[in-house]
């Protein structure tokens, strides 16, 4: 058996050639191993939320899906040369990240956010859309508690904020107002609703997804403010997840977002697909 | 130690399937203290020389790209080997995956293609893309005034070379153009001057040296700039040496995109 295993060394040493050290004949293949991959597959896996987000992603009536992000992993699929295949498993945000991290897909896009939390399981591309956070308060609430809109009032703000649950902005209000009680809630819907209600006072959330919220209604403006951050510090920065070992997958995206793909701002994207913005 | 692994067949079945990893990600940390071992840094370029990043005079390379070559060089500490034996960017990938070359400094530009195969270094220059016309073929289109306003709308043959990156921005830039591929600067001069395109597409390096190498082509070509258009040159490292390429990178940071086309013409010249 010893015998066996010294051998099967020696054959994995003299196939992989490059066991003890690199020489002239060992070759490297064509292509990276991830990049290989999806070449061999034939089919960029591109993990996507469930639900059509204006304007990230969207469906027509015939189930063909389009958007900012929908038609740029099919501009790197294209790159590649491969064809663009959607999974469409993921309830959450997060949920698109597990995908990824799972190797169930290659890469992930749904206006994902990056945080430090979901860094952990999968890398991030350079931000293709940076957006501002807004900070969205109950009227009534605002002149109860004195909230001015500015962060130096949220920095001291002990009353009630509320964020989704497995959403970005709940770290990002945890750093903004520190001393705030945070409440969590299932979806964006459930907590804007009782930001009208006033069962909470504030929530910060991108200013695509207030837009959205407000687009979807209108008649909540009366109860609610909205004061956007304008501090580029604290932007947020739109990313695609990559499955953390497709490092050479990570840096093409890299390269190709830096070459054709401008980052773009809330504005953008508002003038871009202003028509799914209209009643 | 040695009964352990006889006896356990799936421990012999994880080392057999662990130890080229293990060997592969050893390669990657290595790389610089392999290069030092040897004694020399092996750096592989094109044949022909272009002025002012490689030139050769009287059987020496000179130029640009041996200065930054002998800048990784020195870092490691070991003596510079230029070769300039490789006649495309094919075979400098493939000198790269025969481990025939360290890396390549050959004026190449970033393009996606050839990132899916290699690592870039970070971009050591910018350079802008230009149009060179054929004064006389540019007025028989009867342009209303000789600015590149007027030859935006004109119907040319632009000639360019060969390469999705050229054809790609020559498209975006020109769309009304019909367009030529040439294989090289040197037919694409050949035609232009010849008159039988109107105008040539290239980068502003390629079209410096078409009027350096002969003055009196500007009598008969006229240049336009057009600094809305550019392309990053980087060398590229095989796509296994990450950990190299990490390294390369600290070393070409304090001079990475510093320089501009213009500066090492009056440097070199």
């Amino acid at each position: 058996m010893l015998r066996i295993f010294i051998l099967s060394i020696l054959l994995v040493c003299a196939v992989g050639g490059k066991a003890f050290g690199r020489d002239a004949a060992a070759v490297s293949p064509t292509h990276p191993p991830d990049i290989q991959k999806i070449k061999d597959r034939g089919q960029l896996i591109v993990a996507m939320l469930s639900r059509d987000i204006i304007p990230a992603v969207m469906s027509d009536s015939n189930g063909n899906m389009f958007g900012n992000d929908v038609d740029l992993a099919k501009a790197i699929a294209k790159e590649l040369n491969v064809e663009f295949i959607v999974d469409r498993t993921a309830q959450t945000f997060n949920g698109v990240v597990d995908v990824v991290a799972s190797g169930k897909a290659d890469i992930g896009l749904s206006s994902l956010s990056r945080t430090l939390a979901r860094a952990e399981k999968v890398r991030f591309s350079r931000p293709y859309v940076v957006l501002r956070p807004v900070l969205v308060m109950n009227r009534i609430a605002a002149s109860k508690y004195a909230l001015d809109g500015s962060l130096a009032r949220m920095a001291g703000f002990s009353g009630l904020i509320g964020e989704p649950k497995g959403n970005s902005y709940l770290e990002f209000a945890k750093t903004v107002s520190p001393k705030a009680t945070l409440t969590e809630f299932g979806d964006w819907d459930e907590t804007f609703k009782a930001l009208t209600e006033g069962r909470i006072a504030a929530s910060f959330r991108d200013e695509v997804g207030v837009r959205n919220y407000l687009f979807k209604y209108p008649e909540r403006s009366v109860e609610l403010s909205t004061t956007a951050i304008d501090n580029p510090s604290m932007s947020d920065g739109i990313s695609i997840a990559v499955n953390s070992q497709n490092l050479h997958l990570l840096g093409f995206i890299n390269l190709y977002l830096e070459m054709n793909y401008p980052t773009r701002k809330a504005e953008d994207l508002f003038r871009i697909y202003a028509q799914y913005y209209k009643k | 130690m040695l009964n352990i692994i006889k006896s356990n067949f799936w421990l012999q079945l994880v080392l057999l399937l662990t130890i080229p990893q293990l060997s592969q990600a050893q390669d990657n940390l290595q790389t610089v203290q392999e290069i030092r071992k040897r004694g020399e840094l092996r750096v592989a370029s094109v044949q022909e020389p272009l002025y002012p990043f490689a030139m050769l005079k009287e059987g020496r390379w000179s130029g640009y790209e041996l200065e930054l070559a002998q800048l990784v060089a020195k870092a490691i500490g070991v003596k510079l080997v230029w070769d300039a034996s490789y006649p495309d960017a094919a075979a400098l990938i493939d000198a790269l995956k025969q481990r025939k070359a360290d890396l390549v400094f050959a004026r190449l530009k970033r393009e996606l293609g050839t990132a899916q195969q290699v690592n870039y270094s970070l971009p050591y220059i910018a350079l802008d893309f230009v149009i060179v016309t054929n004064r006389l073929k540019v007025l028989e289109k009867k342009p209303t005034d000789d600015t590149l306003l007027s030859i935006n709308n004109l119907p040319l043959h632009i000639g360019t070379l060969n390469t999705p990156l050229y054809l790609n921005k020559l498209s975006k830039r020109f769309p009304k153009a019909k367009v030529v591929t040439f294989a090289n600067i040197a037919s694409l001069t050949e035609a232009l001057e010849a008159g039988k395109i109107d105008a040539a597409f290239c980068d502003e390096v390629e079209a410096r040296n078409i009027f350096l190498d002969k003055p009196e082509r500007g009598l008969s070509l006229r240049y336009f700039a057009l600094p809305e258009i550019n392309s990053e040159l980087a060398a590229i490292v095989d796509w296994s040496d990450t950990h190299f390429t990490a390294w390369l990178n600290l070393v070409l940071e304090p001079v990475a995109g510093m320089t501009r086309a213009v500066e090492l013409f009056s440097k070199h010249h």
